[in-house]
């Protein structure tokens, strides 16, 4: 011994050492092949959990043919806002990150978001926004608590900015703003208020936190004054807090309210889900109209929807006999969805076992007459699929099979 | 019955073993009995079918002597037949009466036979030298041998009323030879010092073991770094960790910045600290491994997935201990550093002893600052860019300075006591305070610009040790030591101005500080209480065996409060007890050192009543009871090669806060279960010493089977809750080169490759697949390596002088941020590649007594990154003066 046995034991280390090196991902080229021209495009969102990474993979449908992310998509964990909630037109995706104030546009470009342009946005209380497309060019992004911007997608510059109006209320937390809307020169918004002590519920071993009563302020738009201002306590919590999750639309040219005081946004137990209507003309709350959701089920919860037009409205429920605790909003097959038509009043459950998805990621996509949703039934029939509803023909199809994804977070319309 | 079966396949082996036992039970201790002229003394004489008794008369004639013995006793009356040709006489008379362990001993021309005693007695004491205790030496005792362990301790046990010669040696001192009489009466202590042979110190550095070298050949995997090669560095103890194998701390900034440690893939709280064995949570917020510096460190052990219990602690996936005890010894060690980024060090580590009275006083103390303003760079290649406002709708990128990191911190620790008296070998009361300024320049990732954000607090800790070999019984030893410390700090977010990168105003008048997300400025006290006590009992069976008892209590209270908002959180409190039992066992003549232990732990939280708030709930405890088990066995295949095995089954046992929440923001759930993981590693190590040269050759593999990690979900608006969920197995392998000759070259290489594997199911709670099932996790350094080589020379420069250059460098293969699977390639986020190279020069003065040292660091100010988007320090210069004499 014992040099040999000290070379026998160098040589096995030096082996080791290069094995070690030759296991590395030898897959590396990156894929020259440029994105194909479709006549439409949209983007699922695509969600892996722990340590979460999301991506984004566009098609040209949602309605036939299957996806895989498996080294396919962009990967946009460090890009995504949160959710998935990109703000997503004309070819476009917008990403505003509170924590960094930035906002970002980004392009689709061989499977990968390259940034178009990063400006500054600072928006106060910025953690919780949400958008509304005023127009091709006009971006408006508010803040949860009042703050706004409108930004100008095309120069990327800021051309309006303020902070709404609105009152405060000793002893409560607020205004929290849920939903803003500029409509017919006017820019509707909703809002709510929380109070800290969280006062019992009504409802066995619960506590509230939104107060009892829906705000709603109209301003003249573009000038943000005289403002109107209403209030309903037949729901609370007007909108919800969720960039791109459905919180209002419109039928024959009324402005429709959903509420949300479901414990994920506002968390009032006591007060039910519903609809309220802003007439085209006025400013204030209907108080002649209010569509009780919960009572039509069961008192359940409704987040997340989206208007497919010729008066249908589809809606996510949260069956709350189901979701027995906190995960089980977001993993546990505990989503119904149900299809309002507000003509008649009538609320009609989609032939679809029970799915999960996260109700606070705006995967619920409103796009010519139809609405795409993601219905994820592994655990039940091995399937995950983008279904759709067509309010022409008030058919449900299944459409693109979706693979190696825990979770679809977000559904855009790209162009 | 057929015990072993040829057809059985472990027949063989068992046979082998079991004849191997039976060797080491029936190894007759020989001894040579009373040496003297008449025993030396040759015979030829034969035989032929005679009695004993007739033969003995026979010897009596040709040599002249008379025995005198009991015939009875030693069954003279059989009848043997024998030649004996030159035969010394008392391996004649051994032979005789062959299977009978005889008592030789001569009185003029008498000579008594006598049967030996079966009795034993210890010999046992302490070797030292000049630089303190030795580990390692050889002790030998007739036919005994031992080693001293890495307090320089040794304990033989021997056969009474008999003379011995005690050999004490080690490569590189004078071997001392004491003879000695063992008496039944009472147990011998000997404590020796070795002087150096300074012939052969001229050439050879490399010679009795050190006490890191000790503890590597336990069976633990367990890296254990002498810490005083570096003690004219100016790194902190987490600089010298992160070189080992198996260990990655991914730091977030420079000097006191936050950090995670991970030791073979398993990190954050699966993995403990300790200082002298006590948990660092104990210690405060203020105090951890990448604030102290390495002057304070005698040796660093890295215990990997095997925890000993003599640490008593709750440790998933492995422990690190920081030994700081230098010895029994008067030193002074003191050093000033000045470096880049306006760093400046402080270290103090004094200690007196009195050898008359042994009267003990130490002071240790160190001081930190740094403005850590190094440059941060744009680098968009890795989505790191550094954006400045240039105007209202752009940014421009740029360098820029850091402007709120800064960090101040302090500790001083006072200890009076006595050591080797008769009653105690230690009994020490020691008193320690610390203080600390942090500012925060960066959230989660360095897009995240904090300008105000700041934490400080101060920490008082008294306690007191004792230590006592031998006390009451021999072989009995006890350690025992109780503190109890309080820690208040107080985190600020109290700015209602936030900031962008060049440190212009962002916004102002916010309500919301610059944390962010929903939470109101805040100014939060915290007053957090800790009482340690741990009792350590070892007790002797015999020179292979030992039993060792350690019991762990320790009890933490917090409260706090914020002052802004005049919210008080609920006061809470836990309890923690490990009792851990193991029990040491040598065989085969000190080649297979196993060690099997069991671990109890009971762990108790307690939560006051919440009247208010969006969680109102009664006050409520809870309590958890779970045992744990491992073994760690080494095989020595020969003198030089060692085959290592050692497994734990693991726990984490919840902390207050995952099982209770605080009463505000985090709900409880009771419900939760402690993490545990099965650890197992395997590994072997060879050295080789030839002449000046030294060689030797780690080479191991581990796997880690870890399941019910606790982590934290949202559960409503600010609210979140602690969930177990998790399955994880890690698995790599690591190996380390290291050659030195004499004291002029030292050269290490190391490399460490781990992967995890995401290895749960369903999504929790549920029978969803999980997508990721079976794929590497991402986000997890899996390939690194160091090399380190010093180069130095004494007396180049006039006698005790030495001139020394140090070069190391660290590689860290790049790694992705998220699912390499998911994604296309070229949209996968990248910790890139870092080759860091640091490089120092010392000069010595009157054999180490002043020291002055040039260090440069990350020499290619390259830019590096530990975890994705968060820029680590560049290029820095640091010198440092140090004086240390003993």
């Amino acid at each position: 011994m014992n040099m040999t046995k000290f070379t026998i034991l160098a040589l096995a280390a030096l082996f080791i050492g290069t094995s070690v090196q030759s296991c590395k991902k030898s897959n590396t080229t990156d894929n020259p092949d440029p994105e194909p021209e479709t006549e439409k495009t949209f983007a699922v969102g695509g969600l892996v959990m722990d340590p979460e990474g999301t991506y984004l993979f566009q098609n040209s449908t949602l309605s036939t043919g299957e996806i895989t992310f498996l080294g396919k998509g962009a990967n946009v964990t460090s890009q995504e806002p949160g959710f998935l909630a990109f703000m997503a037109k004309d070819g476009y995706y917008y990403s505003y990150k509170s924590a960094e104030n930035t906002l970002t546009k980004y392009k689709y470009t061989n499977q990968k978001l390259e940034t178009v342009k990063v400006i500054p946005f600072v928006l106060a209380e910025g953690y919780r926004y949400n958008h509304q497309w005023i127009d091709n060019t006009n971006l408006l992004v508010y803040g949860y608590q009042g703050a706004y911007k409108i930004l100008n997608v095309e120069s990327m510059t800021v051309t309006k900015e303020g902070k709404f109006d609105l009152p405060t209320k000793a002893g409560l937390t607020g205004p929290i703003v849920g939903f803003a809307e500029v409509k017919d020169g006017k820019i509707h918004v909703g809002y709510w208020y929380g109070d800290e002590k969280y006062p019992v519920a009504v409802k066995p071993g619960k506590t509230n936190y939104a107060t009892g009563t829906a705000y709603f302020a109209v301003f003249d738009y573009p000038a943000m004054n005289n403002p109107v201002f209403s209030e309903d306590n037949r729901s609370t919590s007007p909108g919800n807090d969720r960039n791109g999750v459905l919180k209002t639309f419109r039928y024959n040219d009324d402005l429709y309210i959903l509420t949300s005081p479901f414990e994920m946004v506002a968390q009032n137990w006591d007060k039910p889900h519903g609809i309220y209507r802003i007439k085209k003309g006025t400013s204030v709350v209907d108080p002649t109209y209010f569509f009780n959701l919960s009572e039509k089920l069961n008192g359940d919860p409704v987040l997340g929807g989206g208007y497919a037009g010729n008066g249908k409205l589809l809606i996510r429920r949260i069956r709350m006999d189901k979701a027995l605790t906190w995960g089980s909003y977001g993993f546990g097959n505990v989503q119904e969805f149900h299809v309002l038509d507000m003509a008649s009043g009538t609320l009609s459950k989609l032939d679809l076992p029970l799915a999960k998805s996260q109700p606070t990621a705006p995967n619920i996509l409103a796009d010519e007459g139809k609405v795409y949703f993601p219905v994820n039934t592994k655990d039940i029939d091995g399937n995950f699929y983008i279904y759709s509803y067509d309010s022409a023909t008030g058919k449900l199809e299944r459409g693109i099979k979706v693979n190696d994804v825990d979770g679809v977070n977000g559904l855009f319309r790209i162009k | 019955m057929k015990i072993f079966s040829a057809r059985q396949p472990y027949a063989f082996l068992l046979r082998i073993i079991s004849c191997a036992l039976l060797c080491t039970l029936c190894f007759p201790t020989y001894t040579s009995g009373q040496q003297s002229a008449l025993l030396e003394k040759k015979v030829t004489i034969d035989f032929e079918d005679v009695k004993i008794s007739q033969a003995l008369q026979q010897i009596e004639k040709y040599v002249q002597c008379t025995f005198v013995y009991s015939p009875q006793l030693l069954n003279a009356d059989r009848s043997i037949s024998r030649k004996y040709r030159n035969e010394k006489l008392d391996r004649l008379l051994t032979d005789l009466f062959s299977g009978k362990k005889l008592k030789l001993k001569q009185e003029g021309n008498k000579v008594f036979i006598g049967l030996l005693s079966e009795k034993k007695q210890r010999v046992y004491g302490k070797i030292i030298s000049a630089e303190g205790p030795l580990a390692g030496v050889s002790v030998s005792l007739g036919a005994m041998q031992t080693t001293t362990d890495q307090r320089g301790q040794y304990s033989l046990f021997a056969s009474v009323e008999q003379e011995y010669v005690l050999r004490i040696s080690s490569i590189g001192y004078k071997a001392i030879n004491r003879s000695l009489f063992l008496k039944e009466s009472s147990p011998m202590l000997i404590n020796l010092e070795l002087q150096p042979d300074q012939q052969l110190l001229a050439q050879v550095d490399v010679a009795a073991k050190t006490a890191s070298q000790v503890v590597k050949e336990t069976g633990f995997n367990v890296n254990a770094i002498e810490v005083s090669k570096f003690n004219n560095t100016t790194r902190d103890v987490n600089q010298i960790l992160n070189t080992t194998t198996g260990v990655r701390i991914r730091e977030y900034g420079g000097l006191g910045s936050d950090f995670n440690f991970s030791l073979n893939g398993l990190s954050g709280k699966a993995i403990r600290f300790f200082i002298d064995g006590i948990p660092m949570e104990n210690f405060g917020i203020g105090m951890n491994f990448n604030n102290i510096p390495v002057n304070l460190a005698d040796r660093l052990e890295v215990y990997k997935g095997v925890v000993p219990i003599e640490l008593g602690s709750d440790a998933l996936g492995g422990g690190i201990n920081m030994v700081t005890n230098k010895g029994a010894k008067s030193y002074l060690d003191a050093s000033y550093s000045i470096g880049s980024f306006n760093t400046h060090r402080l270290s103090l580590n004094a200690q007196s002893i009195n050898d008359t009275t042994g009267l003990l006083l130490k002071l240790t103390g160190f001081y930190n600052y740094s403005d850590n303003d190094y440059w941060m760079h744009s680098n968009p290649r890795y989505d790191a860019a550094i954006l400045v406002p240039d105007g209202p709708d752009r940014f421009v990128e740029k360098s820029v300075k850091r402007f709120h990191d800064q960090y101040k911190s302090a500790m001083i620790q006072g200890e009076v006591g006595y050591v080797n008296r008769k009653w105690a070998d230690a009994f020490v009361l020691g008193i320690l305070y610390n203080n600390h300024y942090k500012e925060f320049q960066t959230g989660q990732n360095q897009n995240i610009v904090y300008g105000k954000v700041n934490r400080h607090g101060d920490y008082f800790m008294p306690s007191l040790r004792y230590k006592k070999d031998n006390l009451i019984l021999n072989g009995l030893n006890v350690s025992a030591f109780a503190s109890y410390a309080v820690d208040k700090y107080t985190v600020v977010d109290t700015s209602s101005t936030t900031y962008w990168w060049d440190g212009s105003v962002r916004s102002s008048q916010n309500n919301y500080g610059e944390f962010g997300a929903s939470i109101n400025r805040s100014y939060t006290n915290y007053q957090n209480s800790f009482l340690l006590t741990r009792l350590n009992l070892t007790y002797r069976l015999n020179d292979n065996n030992q039993l060792a008892f350690n019991q762990n209590y320790n009890d933490a209270r917090q409260k706090s409060d914020e002052e802004l908002s005049e919210k008080v959180f609920s006061p809470s409190g836990q309890s923690k007890s490990v009792s851990g039992l193991s029990w040491q066992n040598k065989a085969f003549g000190n080649v297979l050192h196993t060690t099997v232990f069991a671990k109890l732990f009971h762990f108790r939280v307690e939560l006051g009543e919440v009247t208010g708030g969006k969680n109102p709930r009664e006050a409520q405890k809870r309590g958890y009871d779970n045992f744990g088990y491992g073994l760690a066995s080494r095989y020595r295949i020969d003198k030089n090669t060692g085959l290592k095995l050692s497994y734990e089954h693991a726990y984490r046992l919840p902390e207050l806060v995952e099982v209770l929440g605080d009463g505000v923001n985090i709900i409880a759930n009771p419900d939760i279960k402690p993490e545990s993981s099965h650890n197992l590693n395997l590994s072997t190590d060879y050295i080789h010493k030839a002449g000046a040269h030294f060689y030797s050759v780690d080479i191991g593999g581990f796997f880690r089977n870890a399941k019910d990690f606790i982590y934290t979900i949202p559960a409503g608006n600010n609210t979140s809750q602690f969930l177990n969920e998790g399955k994880v197995i890690v698995f790599g392998g690591e190996a380390e080169l290291q050659y030195k000759y004499a004291r002029i070259l030292e050269f290490t290489l190391n490399a460490s490759y781990q992967k995890s594997k995401q290895n749960q199911k369903y999504v929790y709670g549920t029978q969803t697949p999980r997508a990721n099932y079976g794929n590497m996790i991402p986000n997890q350094p899996w390939l690194y390596g160091n090399l380190y080589l010093s180069v130095g020379k004494s007396d180049w420069l006039g006698k005790g002088t030495r001139l020394q250059f140090d070069w190391s460098s660290q590689y860290y293969h790049s790694f992705y941020l998220t699912w390499e699977a998911w994604g296309s390639t070229q949209s996968l986020n990248i910790i890139p590649t870092q080759l860091l190279h640091h490089a120092g020069i010392t000069y010595s003065l009157r054999d180490g007594r002043y020291n002055i040292s040039a260090e440069c660091r990350n020499l290619g100010n390259e830019l590096a990154y530990d975890n994705f988007r968060l820029q680590k320090p560049g290029r820095s210069f640091n010198l440092k003066l140090r004086y240390f004499i003993q």
